[in-house]
């Protein structure tokens, strides 16, 4: 068998990458050798970036418009040479980033993955059944032999984003790109992002979508103006990248005193008691979600209720959650609880009072205890045997 | 001056095919009398629309219906093939956000520059320029060249001059969901702000809740047509039902990879499974969320042993299985050997999403074993009433009540 030579897949070391702003006449510069040392002003697009992305593993990498996202992850494709530090990478990288960029939209969708695939090493007979295979996935039908002009541009983004990922790559480098396409096109992306993970592929995500970070990536790094501002577990990413502004809590509040676990019974009838504090008089409601997080694998809304009122006047309150036949697998999930201003009429926006949610860094847990069953829920449901000739 | 915008009978259509020089010498051959439909992609079909004043137009449809190349047409990007367009006032497009600005021009630069090209003076552009500056949010970088800006960074560049020239006839093609949440939570209030200025707006969006929230009037598009003309409310409601109901056969046909029967052993078989959703007994593979669900399986099985199960399994496409139940064949069996099972989900409480079910006969519930026959098909559950805040993987009553 063979052995892996590094246990990462990907290393940076202290990578920076400075642009010289100059405002003209930079090719005659460069010709007439006047480009030796860099003058006047310079952009710092990235510095100190350090990062190892390990074997088997898609590393996140959460930042906002212009933090240096999409520079990082040109230097890591080798678009760019860095200014300083140096890049360590084992194994053949897969862009998934500037889709399209060798394709010339005289192609048709054929010649393009064609052309790609060719440039990749892949042909002779294994070719044919990586073109089905693109045609296929992709969805395009007859338009997979027409020319790329005339496509839609999510027309487009599929054909990319199936060529791309059709051949198995050692690294990925990819770029917001789980937003292609409508609902259930992307579906298929994620799934098809988990197999290649699962035979092995490693790689970088850049995005500004959190949670797609928490739902690929167990490590994830904040980008701020062109520096890390975070290193560490995706959640803790998250929450360091939100920096959800926790309410004042001067209204309404979940006190001190609210328990930080709670322990129901899978199959049960709960409840989830939840001490509510009105301290001026406001109408304030109350909501709970029930989410299932687990980091690197999968982060999902379970369950999600209404705001349900609790009271009018100030005064200390208990808001009674319940739930028929809990429908979750025993486990541990994360419960999210709110408090707002019960909206005026005409107001779009509910004002929050008070809230706990994993999104805040200040998160509740839910603990489901009973006998593990092999399902996510627990659907409640009835059966009988009925003869064939009743349907 | 009034505004407004008259579309005639016109049509758009890619050639496709051929050879470039074939398109070169067509194109050279000023003849005029390209007929729609005659060899080409007909992007655009015979399209007729008279747009006046204070509309908010906005534009549905799904992906390759025809909707960008309609607002290239409005905007002068392109010019149809037949048929005339005629507008009345300035047209100010947000296509691809960035496309005219100008790469060695700082962003404070390109804002005067794109200014002068409005006509507007530079005073006019100095009483703005301090707000555009502020809106783009850009910091530093507003005195760099705009070469050095990200993506989104010259998306919002954009935007915010385009947002502060007073537009009187606006066109935007999904730009609100350029850049990260909060920029697009300003450039909606921003767009709202324009329309209650009461010009011309034309939006294209497949968010269905921002076509509701700024437009006064909706056009569904498809195959190059407007197939429907109405206010926001109704003509986002029928584009949702509409595309939910296409057909449940295209359904079945995409994920057909998902659909199947064998039978690994003589004597088991699983010869079909239905779908009855709601109250009636109508089949369908198509489900909505809230409404009761009864799945029947039919097939027989010879078992030597009673230990023999069926097992139902329903898998959400994304692999995470939300059902499994093994029901013992003894229970469900006649006396000719056939099986009958019906499981009642009343309501089915799963949230929306396509999923795969699968029915299985086995010779014993173990884990391992290998089924003797499988059945698989796929069903939708969607919902036309998403619950705000999310989309939850059950629709779970949860049931609240206050005490003191």
């Amino acid at each position: 068998m063979k052995q892996p030579l590094h246990s990462f897949a990907l290393r940076c070391v202290n990578l920076g990458k400075r642009f010289a702003v100059q405002r003209e006449q930079r090719v005659w510069r460069i010709l007439l050798g006047m480009d030796g040392r860099e003058k006047g002003p310079v952009i710092e697009a990235l510095r100190d970036i350090s990062l190892t992305v390990p074997r088997g593993e898609i590393v996140g990498i959460l930042g906002r418009n212009g933090a240096g996202k999409s520079t990082l992850l040109r230097l890591l494709g080798q678009v760019y040479t860095p200014t300083t530090g140096h890049i360590e990478i084992n194994g053949q990288i897969g862009g998934l980033f500037e889709l399209g960029g060798m394709g010339n939209p005289n192609l048709t969708g054929r010649e393009y993955a064609t052309r790609y695939l060719r440039f990749m090493g892949v042909a002779g007979d294994s070719l044919p059944p990586v073109l089905e295979e693109i045609a296929d996935f992709s969805e395009l039908g007859d338009a997979f032999d027409q020319r790329i002009r005339t496509y839609s541009s999510g027309m487009a983004a599929r054909l990319y984003f199936a060529v791309a990922t059709a051949y198995q790559h050692e690294i990925y480098l990819i770029d917001e790109l789980l937003s292609v396409g409508d609902e259930h096109f992307q579906t298929k992306c994620w799934r098809r992002m988990r197999e290649r993970l699962l035979r092995g592929a490693s790689g970088v995500l850049v995005t500004h979508d959190w949670t797609a970070v928490v739902k690929l990536c167990e490590q994830a790094c904040v980008i701020e103006e062109g520096r890390f501002s975070f290193v560490g577990s995706s959640d803790s990413a998250v929450v360091n990248y939100l920096k959800l502004p926790i309410p004042k809590a001067g209204t309404a509040r979940f006190p001190e005193s609210t328990p930080a676990e709670f322990v129901l019974q899978s199959g049960k009838d709960s409840c989830i008691r939840l001490p509510v504090e009105i301290l001026a008089d406001t109408a304030v409601d109350c909501a709970i979600s029930i989410e299932m997080l687990r980091v690197g694998i999968g982060w999902e809304i379970v369950i999600l209720s209404e705001y349900h009122p609790i009271g009018d006047t100030a005064g200390s309150y208990s808001a009674n959650f319940r739930i028929a036949a809990l429908p979750l697998a025993p486990g541990k999930y994360s419960l999210n609880i709110f408090l707002t201003r019960r909206p005026l009429d005409g107001e779009r926006q509910r004002v929050g009072l008070d809230c706990r949610s994993w999104t805040y860094g200040n998160g509740l847990t839910l603990r489901v205890e009973g006998n593990p069953f092999p399902a996510a829920v627990r659907l409640p449901f009835a059966s009988r045997s009925i003869p064939a000739e009743v349907a | 001056m009034s505004l407004y915008v008259e579309l005639h009978q016109v049509s758009k259509v890619f050639p496709v095919g051929g050879s470039a020089t074939g398109e070169l010498v067509a194109a050279m051959a000023v003849d005029g009398d390209q007929e729609p439909g005659g060899g080409g992609k007909v992007a655009v079909d015979r399209v007729t629309l008279s747009i006046t004043e204070g509309e908010r137009i906005g534009i549905v449809g799904r992906n390759g219906a025809g909707k960008s190349t309609l607002l290239h047409m409005i905007a002068g990007i392109s010019e149809p093939t037949t048929g005339s367009i005629r507008i009345g006032g300035k047209v100010t497009s947000i296509m691809t956000l960035g496309v005219g600005l100008r790469d060695d021009l700082s962003g404070r630069e390109n804002i005067y520059v794109d200014g002068e090209i409005q006509g507007k003076s530079r005073t006019d552009v100095d009483r703005v320029i301090d707000q555009v500056i502020e809106f783009a949010d850009l910091g530093q970088f507003i005195d760099y060249p705009v070469r050095t800006y990200s993506t989104g960074m010259k998306a919002r560049l954009a935007f915010a001059m385009i947002a502060h020239v007073d537009p009187e006839i606006l066109i935007i093609d999904e730009a609100l969901s350029v850049g990260d949440a909060s920029f697009s939570v300003k450039a909606t209030a921003r767009i709202l702000e324009i329309c209650a200025r009461g010009k011309i707006v034309i939006l294209v969006s497949h968010g269905m809740q921002s076509v509701r929230e700024i437009c006064n009037r909706c056009l569904y598009m498809k195959d190059g047509q407007i197939v429907m003309d109405g206010r926001p409310q109704d003509v986002t409601t029928a584009y949702i039902e509409e595309v939910r109901g296409e057909d449940e056969a295209a359904l079945l046909q995409r994920f057909r990879a998902h659909v199947g029967n064998r039978s690994r052993r003589a004597g088991s078989q699983i010869r079909r499974i239905c779908l009855l959703s709601g109250s009636d007994d109508i089949g369908s593979q198509r489900v909505e969320a809230h409404a009761r669900l009864r799945i029947r399986v039919f097939g027989s099985h010879c078992s030597a042993s009673g230990t023999a199960v069926c097992r139902v399994r329903i898998v959400r496409l994304d692999e995470l299985l939300v059902f499994q139940q093994d029901f013992r064949l003894a229970d469900y069996s006649f006396h000719d050997g056939e099986v009958g099972i019906e499981i009642d989900f009343d309501p089915l409480a799963l949230g929306a999403a396509i999923y795969r079910l699968d029915a299985m006969f086995l010779e014993c519930a173990a884990d391992d074993s290998e089924p003797c026959s499988e059945h698989s098909t796929v069903f939708e559950v969607f919902t036309l009433t998403p619950p705000a805040g999310g989309r939850p993987m059950l629709y779970y009553p949860v049931t609240a009540a206050a005490q003191t």
